[in-house]
């Protein structure tokens, strides 16, 4: 009889355990990569400074005033710290107007590096060149316009008081001139000039910024429908514009034109012209009209297009103040859900019994291929907050209880923009768009859209959402 | 049928009004618990300038903080304490800041002080009554409104801050005050007090509407009511059937908050629990909310689009171009004003096909609005005019509600929405179409009839002054926004340095605070004006602007009753200026025919070249009159 | 045509049969209707959602519906015998419209332990919530009218309603009815919808 031959070969077998190994070496050192620097950016700087209080107090100095046992329970549990009665905890929580701070389940590792860089940007910090009476960071980045800020001020109470100094003395003069029976101006005459000379610095001004701002107005949109969204903008606008220019001379031009001349000048007593009424109404109703068609047409294409079977799902879940990106997996199915499991350890309420949850993947950053469509699906664990991504031309109100989602497809790699733009620190970004709380302004999540190759390959470094005892690497992707 | 009042006694068999022997009026009977409509537009007008203060610094606070974000203010942190630990506004703060701002400048200033102003002051003079259908009720509606106001001040120092969800305060944000420290005590007091201001809109709004319809003097009909007296009383009806609503938005929202229910709450895990409620939608808040919320910014707009109506007719020296068409245009606004509320929810993710119908309607809304834009144009043309500041504001209104209106055309296209809401475009919006033009309006209405209030004329120079200023200041603060809207930059954000793509703007936002500052402190000219011209006014004549409408008729010392003897009876339209033939340049309206010569006793239906057939005429009117009987407002 | 000195009502004017306060009154009755309006179609929308508990309405609001009923029979005959200056009966009518008005409320309140009895309470599914807020509301308006007719019937006793002295009496029984078809209206809602 021949000896049974085994699949799994003592060869085989030890050859499959070391490319496990290797493999899975790659994405944990890779996660441990995701550094200290990264997790702060990603988590704790919506709330965090290092050298002054913002939502939560500064963080500089951290280490000296706490020891890293308690900054490992505070940091993993703020809120089980508060309810166990430290009154140090207590106290912070009072000072900063009881905002929580979510509960962050993260290694040791991950923790002390995150100590590990504050230390570095502390130190990074203080020998920093004091900046020149603050606000001259922006100015610098911005060229050397910049006033700083007591310019500024000083500017704008050299106005006031020159302001008033002119009226004091004007006061003086015209009493002279009126004692003596002498009327210095025609003031109806003077007002009715300056409406001409405000039409003509008011135009000057709007053409002025449209010509330096709309440069800085979003770039050419990163999305089908975005596109036409854009093209309507741009309809709107000019139809618009003409509108406001046409009327804008009329209004400036009549007080010049019949403003009152002297004792003798009549007015037109001119109470109505049905046919000019009837004109004047129907031609905006049909201006109007056919916007709203246009609007309505590209409305319902935008949000009755259902996503396809192979469109990129992407779970975007809201907090305050962050946001989180979960993906399917290898089975294509986000798992099940439940808000009642939220807690320190499931931030997003994931049940761990769902089969299609095993494989779900926790992304820090969303990366889509180009050219495919995507779905977003939105989800809000406390308040209502929104998904904006404008350079997508994408927005949806996330709301807790209410399940929205989104549908679009990139067109422009992160790649492509940055050359389109000249400016190689560009990425897409997600930004809460809807009053949420303190730190509303600082919610956001990177996007890039790379080719899809870039695509797959980043998939596959992608850790589950759940983690796995062994490694901390998503299965291996097979093709 | 007896009319006596059971409670009372007065017995007044006579019409004759004098200043009472009936009834001594002491200090407080005069000028506090004053039942005098007059008294009471002076009461509302000097509360809502006192808010419109307080609102202007809160904005002054956040300006500075978006205008400088890296930099420290010490002197902040000695006003503000906690809210400004280390110079710098703190984040929760800002957003109690835009909110308080928000709601005392549409409530408190806008509403109250817009229309409890003028409405109180005009409808029964320029309708040719003694005073308002119910004055107690209308002294209680100020004193309730006075309460109101008082609470919503208070919240501004309580420890946990004022409401900071925004004005709109949608839940969960401002049902769990565990969200935002502003949502605790602060949105408590903001509900108490909205409640109260609801109950003080309510019975005034019911005054303005039952002495409009119940109390105009013999030949007063409501087509030659002035625009108005026809603008405060289609605000007043938008008031009566969308500030209800508003308080069941609210009512519910206090039981979510305090009693435990669902009604806005579904799956919420905030501050480390997971909340026990579910089931509810907060959808339906925005839904209840809006549906007051979109009629309550054509309740600020419209009495400022009357008064511009009047002051533009009065210093042309034209009839206003084309009255039935503003009436007309009036009732079109109120009535659609009712069903556009969803423009405001696009992008929460209802059903789509709702969007297309309100976005349909909101933009069949332009046309009323359209057509009293060139109303106004045609006013001015071939007109005698005279700049007065009153004029001036009034033109600057039509220039910002031009501006702001057509930007309302990009927002209210739902797919453009996608993209514009939330950002500064809204902003900008807002602040020209409604904001500013109402606050001109205000402004031009105070100048117009400050003779009326004080018989004493404002300082014209100072008037002119500070028109031209607060004109330039509100267009370099708003105009630039719209482009930071077009780039994607949110409202409501403390600063833009997170993110790259709003950083540019930071020398935008710098201009835009000094314009603000500087704006703000022109309008120092006026309260100056305003205080000091009541002492040291010239005195006014009793019709200072030759102007046709009734209230010129009664005597400039106030008299309680308006008129000394008999009300004046009306004999023709308040718009016969410049009548090719006459004396003067305007005909007031109590003159009567019989004191004209033949030409002028009849109302100028055509304009005066025209020679259109009589039947033409006839018919013409004819359509007119069947609308009005239609809704109720003429007799058969 | 006169009006005469504020604080006196003026006389009805010949185009409008009504007089001012009840013209008031009116308007004020369109304002809370709103808010029922705006309350109920909160109902509408959110029973729509889905997750709408529903069950059967307490008994006792059989009789909050008979109670409102019969008082409104009541309270008109008392108008009519006001108006016929019976003063007697007048008394009578309106202390059995009070009783009535009373019996209102307190069976309101028992319909409102029957459903806590039941558990369907404030807390919990919108549906109930609803409810309670709706008739409470309600309930509140109701006691106001019964002040209101407190008040007027204080006033009988003064000698101050009779034949020449309808209106307050009117404008009372048109706030007491109008509440009267508002319960109507919201219990037939109620059935329908819970």
């Amino acid at each position: 009889m021949k000896p049974k031959r085994y699949f799994f070969s003592i060869n085989r077998s030890i050859g499959l355990l070391l490319i496990v190994l290797f493999v899975g070496f790659i994405p944990s050192a890779l996660n441990a990569q995701q550094s200290g620097q990264e997790l702060f950016a990603n988590n704790c700087a919506s709330c965090h400074k290092i050298d002054q209080p913002m939502v939560g107090p500064a963080l500089g100095g951290i280490d000296k005033r706490r020891d890293e046992a308690w900054l490992l329970k505070w940091i993993r549990n703020s809120a089980a710290v508060i309810a166990s009665g430290d009154q140090y905890a207590v106290d912070l929580y009072n000072q900063y107007n009881k905002t929580a701070m979510p509960a962050y389940d993260w290694s040791d590792e991950e923790i002390k590096s995150v100590l590990a860089y504050i230390k570095e940007e502390e130190k990074a910090l203080a020998n920093k060149p004091k900046a020149a009476d603050g606000g001259a960071g922006a100015a610098a980045a911005n060229g050397g316009g910049g006033t700083t800020r007591g310019e500024s001020a000083l500017m704008i109470l050299a106005l006031i008081v020159f302001g008033a100094l002119l009226l004091f003395a004007g006061r003086l003069l015209s009493a002279q001139y009126r004692l003596r029976g002498i009327r210095l101006f025609n003031w109806n005459t003077i007002n009715a000039g300056l409406f001409i000379v405000f039409l003509v610095v008011g135009m000057a001004l709007v053409a002025v910024q449209f010509a330096r701002l709309m440069r800085h107005t979003l770039p050419v949109a990163a999305s089908e429908h975005g596109v036409v969204l854009d093209q309507m903008l741009a309809i709107t606008f000019w139809i618009t514009f003409v509108v406001f220019v046409i009327t804008h001379i009329l209004l400036f031009v009549y007080p010049w034109i019949y403003r009152r001349k002297g004792s003798e000048s009549k007015a037109l007593h001119y109470a109505h012209n049905d046919r000019l009424e009837f004109a004047w109404t129907v031609v905006p109703a049909i201006v109007l009209t056919i916007l709203v068609l246009y609007g309505t047409k590209v409305w319902r294409e935008i949000t009755q297009s259902e996503p396809g079977k192979d469109a990129h799902e992407i779970e975007l879940f809201a907090y305050q103040f962050g946001w989180q990106a979960r993906l399917p997996g290898i089975d294509g199915v986000l798992g099940r859900h439940d808000y009642r499991l939220i807690g320190a350890t499931n931030s997003m309420g994931i049940d761990p019994e769902s089969k299609e949850g095993q494989d779900d993947l926790l992304v820090p950053e969303v990366y889509l291929p180009v050219g495919e469509p995507v779905v977003l699906r939105l989800r809000a664990r406390d308040v209502i907050h929104s998904a904006y991504l404008p350079h997508f031309r994408v927005q949806m109100n996330v709301v807790p209880g209410m399940p929205t989602q989104f549908v679009f497809t990139p067109t422009i790699t992160t790649e492509e923009m940055r050359e389109k733009i000249n400016n190689y620190n560009f990425s897409y970004v997600l930004a809460c768009n809807k009053i949420c709380g303190a730190a509303h302004f600082n919610m956001q999540m990177k996007f890039v859209v790379v080719t899809r190759k870039e695509y797959d390959q980043w998939l596959a470094k992608q850790r589950t959402y759940f983690k796995k005892p062994e490694t901390q690497t998503a299965s291996i992707l097979l093709p | 049928m007896s009319h006596s009042n059971p409670s009372a006694s007065t017995a007044h068999g006579h019409d004759h009004g004098h200043d009472h022997g009936h009834h001594k009026e002491t200090f407080i009977t005069k000028y506090i618990f004053s039942q005098d409509h007059k008294m009471i537009g002076k009461q509302y007008l000097l509360t809502g300038m006192f808010m419109a203060v307080v609102a202007a610094l809160l904005s002054l606070l956040f300006r500075l903080q978006l205008g400088w974000p890296e930099d420290t203010f010490p002197w902040l942190e000695s006003i503000l304490g906690d809210w400004a630990k280390g110079g710098r506004l703190d984040p929760s703060f800002y957003l109690a800041l835009v909110t308080m701002h928000g709601t005392i400048m549409v409530f408190f200033v806008l509403t109250a002080g817009l229309s409890g102003t003028f409405s109180n002051l005009l409808i029964p003079l320029q309708i040719g009554a003694r005073d308002m259908a119910s004055p107690f009720l209308n002294m209680l509606s100020y004193w309730i409104f006075f309460l109101s106001t008082v609470i919503m001040l208070l919240s501004l120092f309580i420890e946990s801050g004022p409401a900071a969800a925004g004005w709109t305060i949608y839940p969960p944000l401002s049902a769990l005050p565990q969200a935002m420290p502003g949502s605790g005590l602060g949105m408590t007091l903001w509900l108490i007090s909205m409640t109260l201001f609801i109950a003080s809109s309510l019975m005034a709004a019911l005054n303005y509407i039952t002495t409009i319809l119940n109390l105009r003097t013999p030949g007063m009909t409501m087509t030659r009511m002035p625009l108005t007296v026809w603008s405060f009383f289609t605000t007043a009806i938008l008031g009566v059937l969308s500030f209800p609503v508003l308080l069941s938005a609210a009512v519910l929202l206090i039981f979510d908050r305090s009693f435990g229910t669902s009604f806005y709450l579904s799956e919420i895990f905030i501050a480390g629990e997971t909340l026990n409620r579910t089931g509810g939608s907060p959808i339906l808040f925005q839904h209840l909310f809006w549906f007051l919320g979109h009629p309550e910014v054509y309740i600020v707009l419209m009495p400022a689009l009357g008064i511009t109506s009047e002051v533009i007719a009065t210093n042309a020296r034209k009839p206003i171009f084309g009255y039935r068409a503003m009436v007309g245009s009036l009732l079109g606004i109120s009535f659609l004003s009712f069903i556009v509320w969803g423009h405001h929810m696009f992008v929460t993710g209802m059903n789509p096909f709702l969007g297309n119908v309100f976005m349909i309607l909101t933009l069949v809304i332009a046309v009323p609005s359209a057509v009293k834009t060139f109303n106004y144009l045609a006013t001015l043309w071939k007109g005698n005019i005279r700049f007065t500041p009153g004029m001036l504001f009034a033109i600057g209104l039509v220039s910002l509600f031009i501006s702001g209106g057509l930007t309302g055309i990009y927002l209210g296209n739902a797919a453009l929405d996608i993209n514009l809401h939330d950002t500064y475009f809204v902003v900008a919006h807002f602040h020209l179409v409604m904001g500013s033009a109402s606050l001109f309006g205000m402004l031009a209405g105070v100048y117009h009839w400050y003779p009326r209030m004080f018989g004493r004329m404002m300082n014209e120079k100072l008037g002119y002054l500070h028109f031209w200023l607060t004109f330039a200041a509100v267009y370099m603060v708003f105009f630039p926004m719209h482009f930071m809207g077009i780039d994607g930059v949110p409202r409501r954000y403390y600063n833009f340095t997170g993110f790259e793509y709003m950083a540019e703007w930071m020398d935008l936002n710098r201009f835009i605070s000094i314009s603000a500052i500087l704006g703000s402190a022109a309008q120092l000219l006026f309260i100056w004006n305003f205080f000091s011209s009541m002492r040291m006014g010239k005195k006014a004549p009793m019709n200072p602007w030759n102007s046709n409408t009734l209230e010129w008729t009664a005597p400039v010392e106030h008299l309680h009753g308006n008129w000394p003897g008999e009300i004046p009876h009306v004999h023709r339209w308040p718009y016969d200026y410049s009548r090719p033939g006459a004396v003067e340049d305007f005909i007031p309206q109590t003159v009567k025919d019989d004191d004209l010569p033949e030409e002028l006793r009849k109302p100028s239906v055509r304009p005066v070249p025209h020679h259109a057939s009589k039947e033409a005429v006839a018919s013409e009117n004819m359509l007119f009159s069947r609308l009005l009987q239609a809704l109720g407002l003429r007799k058969a | 045509m006169d009006a005469t000195l504020p604080g006196a009502t003026p006389p009805a004017r010949k185009k409008n049969k009504l007089h001012p306060k009840e013209f008031l009154l009116w308007a004020f009755m369109v304002s809370v209707f709103m808010i029922f309006a705006g309350l109920t179609s909160a109902v509408i929308v959110r029973r729509a959602d889905g997750n709408w508990l529903e069950y059967v309405l307490p008994s006792a609001f059989w009789w909050s519906t008979a109670f409102v009923l019969f008082s409104s029979i009541s309270l008109q005959w008392s108008v009519g015998k006001a108006r016929r200056d019976e003063l007697g009966q007048l008394k009578m009518g309106l202390a059995t419209t009070l009783l009535l008005g009373t019996l209102f409320l307190l069976s309101q309140w028992l319909a409102f332990k029957q459903m806590v009895g039941v558990g369907l309470y404030l807390v919990g599914n919108p549906s109930s919530s609803f409810l309670y807020v709706i008739t409470g509301l309600h309930g509140l308006h109701m006691l106001s009218a019964v002040v209101v007719l407190f008040v007027i019937f204080a006033q009988v006793f003064q000698y101050k309603v009779h034949s020449k002295n309808m209106l307050a009496i009117r404008l009372g029984t048109l706030y007491w009815h109008f509440l009267g078809v508002l319960w109507i209206y919201l219990y037939v809602f109620f059935q329908l919808v819970f």
